[in-house]
């Protein structure tokens, strides 16, 4: 068979590429391993009566562009708000984040009328450093080594609004992209649990502690979604994750698009340096000029590419790109919603985020652990519980809980991930979600663990890193994946990249899929209209 | 009271004094006052030392100042010995390194060549007045082009690279590179020493190349000892001052910054005598110059609370042990007053020492940097990572657990050391802190990282030595280029107030 162009991967940003390919009428054909689209945003259901959003668990950062270019919400999408969060301390206190902005305030004079203060000039900084990222997140990043007249006008344009931002903004924002967070959170707020529940996000997903600089930025990337226009927001996708990308392949397929699954690629057909097609598992060659990768750079470059394809120096860079996975996933099936010492029953704060941490000291030690091979003795856990809002993931009256877990290393020093080493880890998450959750352990009515060596044997991400590669500057912008190839092209005449291992990265975004998506149509000569003004 | 002098420097450190002798070489009438009873600051006296060892004064300011070229060229590059886990010392001159196999060998040598190029380019930037934020003047934004031109000559395999690495950490870097070990660990010393950074922290790539880049304009980094030591720089320094006309009074302490208006007007000295002066220069760090010599009064709130979060966490102790026959090293020989011994076997090792510091205890295996001097038969090590605000405070009892395990550690490298040892001082970065003005006993009075680098450094307000009251300027660590023993904050500083109306 042959087609215009091949995606090789139905996730997110796979399906994304392959929509906005499909829609400018290329004959487009999206291959999948599983039995099932959605990559690391799915919807599965593991035990009879409950849906797991088993993967990613939260969605925000999916750009509001992409949803509207790809009619996401006509073809089944509903994102729905969450508001609220806390963190549980060990005394028996809490600090809960509302998004009503009078009552947050009331809960900050609770622990510190300075801290009300200083979170009315942190929340107006980050505010403005989103404002000035968000933008880049759909354009392709220029090559600073390059003296390509558009690589010279799209770095004039990121420093024209560098400078735009004025002096004070530009200190903020060299300060953001390289400071720890909690040297950052340090300049806004004194007390310990508030620091702790904002520094969370400057360590999901990365091999860092809060205490390393960079983490600032981690944070960042996790503040500059939205929705519903409100920035920041996190909500969940009714239905679970999959449900977004169940739509973009209902989108897909509306387009004229098709998928083909359960045979995943076997390897790419390259001949005189140009890719004529993919080879699948079971045999199968289907041929196209277009080959796009959603898979990382690893898989793509180094398991499914012969090496004398390639240029050395690329291969070095992709041999050298570094993944890291830390953090792993109980998902849990609940017999009824659990209480919480300290909390009133039903408050409005536990349909959000819910965190058991003294400071941001205990974050760093449980990176420390991770450093020494060790999943944490008192991890970090982003525990939701979102059939408080969305009842169609459970049965009447029971709920759903998922819990994401940092720190997990994919290797253990000591050890191998079996079962017996998987047990040991649920069990010490669960143990420090019962101290804080009395009745917790016994409504527990089936378990999922996933350790980052599991993410990576079921999911297909290296290492069981959920952003497809670190999110530190030696990997962002012009040098993610590898410097001289962050514009989605491969050494490889027709073969591109759109995984999140490309600019701007993981969390359900959708953009390093329709940044790619441009660049073909672009080497295609494609009038483009993607439906948005990048 | 009328002004007699021109300019007054506080502190009589190296920089105070570059700063002082630039601007006496230019006809000003300067005053240095030093409150020790000696002159050179951390560089110290024949009693003690912060920072016995490495002195790379820039050349462009031995030739500005006309120093005794011997002070420079009269002396090799200090050999590094450092050890591994077992076996014969590694000896490291620079690029080029003995006692290990030849892979390694020419893995480093090109590696160190790379970064010595690369830190070039940051070189650019280190006898400049760092451009202002979103104002350059035609001068400043002449030097950011100057560096831009050299990023690009590195060619595009470099530039890139450096593009990757610069805000990176050294652990992936070496690990990429040479892999774990001694070698690795002697680098990495260089990227963390007198900083609060672990070599997994990022930023670690720029702090190493920041310090090749400072200590010389080729990018070598490479230490060199001054004949006759250390003291033969502060003397020469002083001398240069006297020889121009300038005045240096120590035992002299500052106590307070005098303000006429929204102009600095002199100073106050503990004694309670006023010196006036329409320029001032603080050789003090930034936070003890700001909030305890100026006093916020004369600051806006914004600026001040910049001011107290900015980073300067000391992190190093100094021990000095006095012995009675030079070290022996592990291997054979002695350790000799021309080498420099570094004991990091691994990364790891220093990762692990800065774990624990991160929460205010001491490791139990710190890291040391150390020197042996001949003549006073003393061993001086430099001690990481010892917080500053350790836990407990640093009690005599937590000296001697210090250097009890200062001492173990050395054994691993010099052998049978500790019953050798038959006097012992330590100093703390509180001692630090007390004794030489260096707010959090930082040696670079704040953190070398990128958000107070350059137009940041010490902290965004105060950057291009120019402080908020008129005629007030920084000239020590705290203000760019930084730490270490290169002059160029002195240097820059006294040109910047040249340039700013030449009182």
């Amino acid at each position: 068979m042959t087609y215009d162009a091949i995606i090789v991967g139905a996730g997110h940003n796979g399906l994304t590429a392959a929509c906005f390919m499909a829609r400018a009428g290329l004959k487009t054909l999206i291959v999948e391993k599983e039995n099932h689209v959605g990559g690391a945003a799915v919807s599965l259901s593991l035990t009879p009566g409950w849906t797991y959003s088993n993967c990613s668990y939260v969605c925000s950062l999916l750009r509001p562009e992409i949803i509207r270019a790809l009619e996401l919400p006509r073809y089944g999408l509903q994102v729905i708000p969450y508001e609220g969060g806390a963190v549980f301390d060990s005394k028996g206190d809490y600090f809960a984040y509302m998004s009503d902005h009078d009552a947050l305030r009331r809960e900050l004079v609770r622990h510190s009328p300075r801290d009300a203060d200083g979170y009315e000039r942190y929340s107006r900084a980050v505010m403005r450093q989103c404002k000035f990222i968000k933008p880049l997140l759909l354009r392709t990043a220029p090559d600073p080594a390059s003296l390509k007249p558009r690589d010279i006008s799209e770095l004039l344009y990121i420093l024209k609004r560098f400078h735009g931002l004025g002096a004070r903004e530009m200190a903020e924002t060299v300060r953001f992209w390289t400071m720890s967070i909690a040297e950052y959170l340090d300049q806004y707020f004194e007390t310990p649990m508030i620091k702790a529940y904002i520094a969370g996000s400057g360590i999901i997903g990365t091999g860092l502690g809060p205490y390393s600089p960079g983490t600032a930025y981690v944070l960042l990337h996790h503040y500059m979604g939205e929705v519903d226009g409100a920035i920041g927001a996190w909500g969940f996708a009714r239905g679970g994750m999959g449900s977004i990308t169940q739509a973009m392949a209902r989108s897909f397929e509306a387009s004229g698009g098709e998928i083909r699954m359960g045979s995943g690629l076997d390897r790419f057909i390259i001949r005189d340096g140009k890719v004529r097609g993919v080879a699948l598992d079971n045999g199968d060659e289907l041929h196209a000029e277009t080959v796009v990768s959603g898979m990382d750079v690893r898989r793509t470059f180094v398991d499914h590419t012969d090496e004398k394809d390639l240029p050395q120096d690329f291969v070095k860079g992709v041999k050298r790109y570094r993944f890291r996975g830390s953090s792993g996933k109980l998902n849990i099936a609940l017999d009824g919603m659990p209480t919480f010492t300290g909390a009133p029953k039903d408050a409005s704060f536990l349909r959000g985020d819910l965190h058991f941490l003294d400071d941001m000291e205990e974050i760093e030690r449980a990176y420390d652990d991770w450093k020494d091979g060790r999943w944490s003795a008192s991890p970090y856990v982003d525990f939701l519980i979102p059939t408080q809002i969305d009842p169609t993931m459970a049965p009447p009256g029971k709920h759903y809980a998922t819990i994401f877990v940092q720190y997990a290393p994919y290797e253990l020093a000591n050890g191998q991930w079996d079962d017996a080493n998987r047990e040991a880890f649920a069990e010490t998450v669960i143990s420090k979600i019962a101290r804080h959750s009395p009745d917790f352990r016994k409504l527990i009515v089936h378990k999922e663990i996933r350790t980052p060596k599991d993410i990576e044997d079921q999911v297909g991400l290296t290492e069981g890193n959920i952003f497809q590669g670190e999110l530190t500057f030696d990997q962002l912008l012009f040098n993610r994946p590898v410097p001289g190839y962050a514009q989605y092209r491969s050494p490889i005449k027709g073969l591109y990249m759109c995984g999140s291992s490309t600019h701007p990265g993981g969390g359900v975004m959708g953009a390093p899929g329709a940044n790619a998506a441009r660049e073909v149509l672009s080497d295609l000569g494609h009038k483009i209209d993607m439906g948005f003004s990048a | 009271m009328s002004p007699r002098y021109d300019a007054i420097i506080i502190g009589a450190g190296h920089n105070g004094l570059v700063a002082a002798a630039t601007l006496a070489r230019k006809g000003r009438k300067v005053l240095v006052l030093e409150a020790r009873d000696h002159l050179g600051g951390m560089l110290g006296d024949a009693e003690f030392r912060v920072a016995p060892l490495p002195y790379a004064l820039r050349p462009e300011i031995i030739k500005a100042l006309q120093l005794d070229q011997k002070l420079l060229h009269g002396t090799r590059p200090l050999e590094t010995l450092t050890f591994g886990a077992d076996g014969q010392p590694l000896r490291i001159t620079g690029g080029h390194v003995t006692g290990t196999d030849a892979i390694t060998e020419h893995d480093y040598g090109a590696l160190y060549a790379r970064l010595g190029r690369q830190a070039k380019v940051l070189g650019a930037m280190i006898l400049e007045t760092p451009p202002g934020l979103g104002k350059a003047s035609l001068g400043e934004a002449t030097a950011l082009a100057r560096m831009a031109l050299k990023l690009r000559l590195l060619g595009k395999t470099e530039m890139r690279d450096l593009l990757r690495i610069v805000l990176s950490n050294v652990w992936d870097l070496l690990n990429d590179e040479i892999g774990d070990g001694p070698l690795a660990g002697a680098l990495a010393m260089d990227a963390t020493l007198g900083g609060a950074m672990g070599p997994r922290s990022p930023g670690t790539v720029l702090t190493l190349l920041y310090r090749m880049a400072s200590q010389s304009s080729h990018g070598h980094g490479l230490r060199v000892m001054p004949e006759g030591g250390p003291d033969a720089l502060v003397k020469a320094l002083a001398d240069c001052v006297t020889a121009a006309g300038g005045g240096i009074r120590t035992g002299a302490p500052v106590e307070k910054i005098l303000v006429d208006g929204d102009r600095a007007a002199g100073v106050r000295l503990a004694s309670g005598e006023e010196i006036a002066a329409p320029l001032v220069l603080s050789n003090a760090s930034p936070k003890v110059t700001l909030l305890t010599l100026l006093g916020v009064a004369h600051l806006d709130g914004e600026f001040v609370r910049r001011c107290r979060t900015s980073a300067s966490k000391g992190m190093v102790a100094r021990l000095d042990f006095d012995i009675v026959e030079p070290p022996k090293l592990r291997g054979g020989g002695a350790l000799t007053s021309g080498q420099r011994l570094v004991v990091a076997p691994t990364m790891q090792a220093i990762e692990t020492a800065f774990n624990a510091a991160k929460y205010g205890n001491l490791p139990n295996r710190p890291v040391l940097e150390a020197t042996y001097d001949g003549a006073a038969r003393r061993l001086s090590v430099s001690a990481q990572f010892a917080p500053h605000d350790l836990t407990g405070g640093w009690t005599d009892d937590a000296k001697a657990r210090l250097s009890t395990s200062v001492l173990t550690v050395l054994d691993d490298a010099l052998p049978g050391i500790a019953p050798t040892v038959h006097g012992t001082r330590v100093m703390s970065p509180v001692d630090i802190e007390v004794g030489y003005g260096a707010y959090g006993g930082h040696w670079h009075h704040g953190e070398l990282r990128v958000d107070q680098l350059l137009m940041l450094r010490p902290f965004d307000g105060a950057a291009q030595y120019r402080m908020p009251v008129a005629g007030l300027y920084l000239c020590g660590a705290g203000a760019h280029p930084g730490g270490d023993i290169s002059g160029a904050a002195g240097f820059n500083a006294a040109r910047a107030a040249l340039r700013d109306g030449g009182h």
